[in-house]
């Protein structure tokens, strides 16, 4: 028994190792020289430099990269929200003849390799006019916020026990209130996992930027793969910085998500 | 005036008809317990007159105004599930207060409201407290405060009692019936337990696949059931059944069957001379017969007794027939002994052997 839960935990170790790690050396790397990165013998003591990262953050790329990403993965995850939540409460409680067959759809764009569907929609937006632009990034992100969120958000809300709806609807509520005050506010917590999980979807999301965008509308993973690019050497203390970068939002946001979460749930002391 | 009328209520799912043509009419301030086996429609029915099912055909009336169209919120009607169906993210006074908030009444209403009922039912410690924090006999509690808040006309109750343990469910049936009595509100309660219905019930609705079987006080139910389903399925344990055949004789009939020969006056059943009948006696009813009594007598041998406490049920075969007696504990016979039993006449029932439908002379 003794054994057993001491090997779990060594496994365990290990395995959050492995995970951490690579992300830890990466943020070390960011504060390193060159000198300090390209060494045989890693070094883990040295001479912590800024240099990276003001150079980074001192590129006008960079933070229109990190302005569009910030605006086109909102502005995404919140239509994504807006109409992907109330659609799958309808497709969860008020399921119709094709209630099937829209769930079947909505999983079926995440099917396709974007590619797939990348290229008919570059086409679709050089056509309106509007290639490069943070709109169609924002409504072809909005097709993946939607089907992501409502893919996850149907169980969640098939989850919450359908006599507490019948309740509210006993109370005298309509169908809107009971959305509202009673289905939203119980299944949150799966909810929020979903919106998270749509906007990190999103904001890592590389493909599709790189083909709908030229100039103007490029996003953070966009630039920052173009940073390995220049010149001959390969700036790794600028390339880790960016990753550094790239990886803050998401972790903000998962923070303040979770954050939020606890204390809406957090059981009243009375 | 009554409080619920159905007339010739239908209700059904695509092809499969669950409630067929029921006509029922429950009298205002009267305790109605739906009772009957799982699936007789009894919590369809129930669900229907909350607005919770849609009608699918007749018209089912509350206070006098049909309410085949009215949203649930609209049929002054109050509703306790079978699993409490708490708002779990709220406090159990926002619980409570709920339904009040919809009807606009001012906040300091609500606290007076709130307060007085949470004090009925015991709930002013708890109101502060989110519905996982309670047992689930407090949570019963507060899905019955949430009820009682609205001051409905009609009060449903969906098996409210079978989430809690046997000991809990006596305490919160006593509560019930004490509610009802100071309340005096309509009350429609759907059961599957028997002792709940007969305990609280001023008339049992008993249902089967879709039908009222038959509807009458707990005694009258008990005493005189209407056929061979409600005679098997009211009493613990359940009532022997015999087939006999009735035979016409100077003074009365003789009853034939099971091994034995059984000889009764008869005036009070319509009896029909070779036509089949059947012969129910419940077990409490058979009465230990000493070795010398003549009569009318149903002998055999024990072969398994159940020990009750007070009383033991003798199973014995007679005629290939098992028939038990519910007899006191002192009396109780040993095992594989020979045993006699008796009866009054006053105590037994007969049934048409092909329809099932009681041959009593009403």
């Amino acid at each position: 028994m003794r054994t057993g839960r001491l090997i779990g935990q060594a496994v365990l170790a290990v395995a959050g190792f492995v995970a951490v790690f690579p992300l830890l050396w990466t943020a070390l790397n960011s504060l390193k020289n060159n000198v300090d990165i390209i060494t045989r013998v890693p070094r883990v003591v040295f001479t912590p430099t800024l240099a990276n990262i003001s150079y980074i953050l001192g590129r006008d790329s960079v933070l229109t990269g990190l302005y569009n990403s910030v605006v086109a993965c909102g502005c995404a995850v919140l239509i994504g929200v807006v109409l992907g939540l109330p659609a799958a409460y309808a497709v969860a409680r008020y399921p119709n003849r094709w209630a099937g067959d829209i769930q079947f759809f909505v999983l079926s764009l995440r099917f396709l390799p974007p590619v797939a569907v990348a290229i008919p929609l570059m086409v679709i937006w050089l056509q309106i006019g509007l290639y490069d632009t943070l709109p169609a990034l924002i409504v072809t992100y909005s097709l993946l916020t939607i089907s992501v969120i409502m893919w996850l958000a149907i169980p969640a809300f098939q989850a919450v026990p359908k006599e507490i709806e019948e309740a509210a609807f006993v109370d005298g509520y309509g169908a809107y209130s009971v959305f509202w005050r009673i289905a939203l506010p119980v299944a949150a917590r799966s909810l929020a996992g979903a919106v998270a999980f749509s906007f990190v979807l999103v904001w890592n999301e590389f493909l599709i930027a790189l083909m709908l965008s030229s100039s103007n509308a490029k996003t953070l993973p966009i630039v920052a793969s173009e940073l390995s690019q220049q010149g001959m050497n390969v700036p790794w203390g600028i390339l880790n910085a960016s990753v550094v970068l790239l990886s803050l939002p998401p972790l903000l946001f998962l923070g303040v998500l979770s954050g939020f979460l606890n204390s809406v749930f957090r059981q009243k002391k009375t | 005036m009554s409080a619920i009328t159905c007339s010739h209520v239908d209700k059904a799912y695509g092809a499969t008809t669950v409630i067929r043509d029921l006509n029922l009419s429950i009298e205002e301030h009267e305790f109605v317990v739906f009772l009957g086996p799982s699936g007789c429609g009894k919590s369809t029915l129930l669900r229907m007159l909350a607005g919770l099912e849609d009608i699918s055909g007749g018209e089912v009336s509350i206070g006098g105004k049909v309410v085949n169209d009215l949203e649930p919120g609209d049929r002054g009607i109050a509703m306790v599930f079978q699993n409490y169906a708490l708002y779990p993210h709220m406090t159990i006074f926002d619980n409570i207060a709920f339904g009040l908030r919809r009807q606009k009444v001012p906040a300091p209403e609500i606290q007076k409201r709130v307060g007085a009922v949470a004090a009925t039912l015991g709930l002013e410690p708890y109101l502060g407290r989110k519905p996982t924090e309670l047992s689930g006999g407090q949570q019963q509690r507060v899905a019955i405060a949430r009820a009682m808040i609205k001051t409905p006309k009609v009060f449903l109750f969906d098996e409210p009692l079978s989430n809690l343990d046997a000991k809990l469910r006596n305490h919160m049936r006593v509560e019930i019936a004490r509610l009802h009595q100071s309340l005096k509100t309509t009350t429609v309660y759907v059961t599957h337990d028997q002792l709940e219905a007969m305990t609280l019930a001023d008339r049992i609705v008993l249902l089967r696949d879709g039908v009222i079987e038959q509807v009458g006080s707990p005694a009258e139910i008990y005493g005189r059931p209407g056929n061979l389903f409600v005679a098997g399925f009211i009493g613990t344990p359940n009532m022997n059944f015999i087939e006999v055949t009735p035979a016409r004789t100077e003074n009365g009939w003789t009853l034939t069957g099971a091994g034995a020969v059984l000889a009764i006056e008869g005036s009070g059943f319509h009896l029909r001379q070779g036509e089949r009948a059947v012969l129910g006696i419940r077990p409490p009813d058979l009465k230990t017969a000493g070795a010398a009594a003549g009569g009318n007598l149903l002998q055999g041998t024990a072969d398994l007794i159940e020990f009750h406490g007070n009383d033991a049920l003798v199973t014995f075969g007679s005629g290939g027939k098992e028939i038990s007696a519910l007899v006191p504990a002192r009396e109780c016979p040993a095992l594989r002994a020979p045993v006699r039993y008796t009866f009054e006449e006053e105590s037994i029932h007969l049934f048409d052997a092909a329809s099932g439908v009681s041959l009593r002379r009403r």
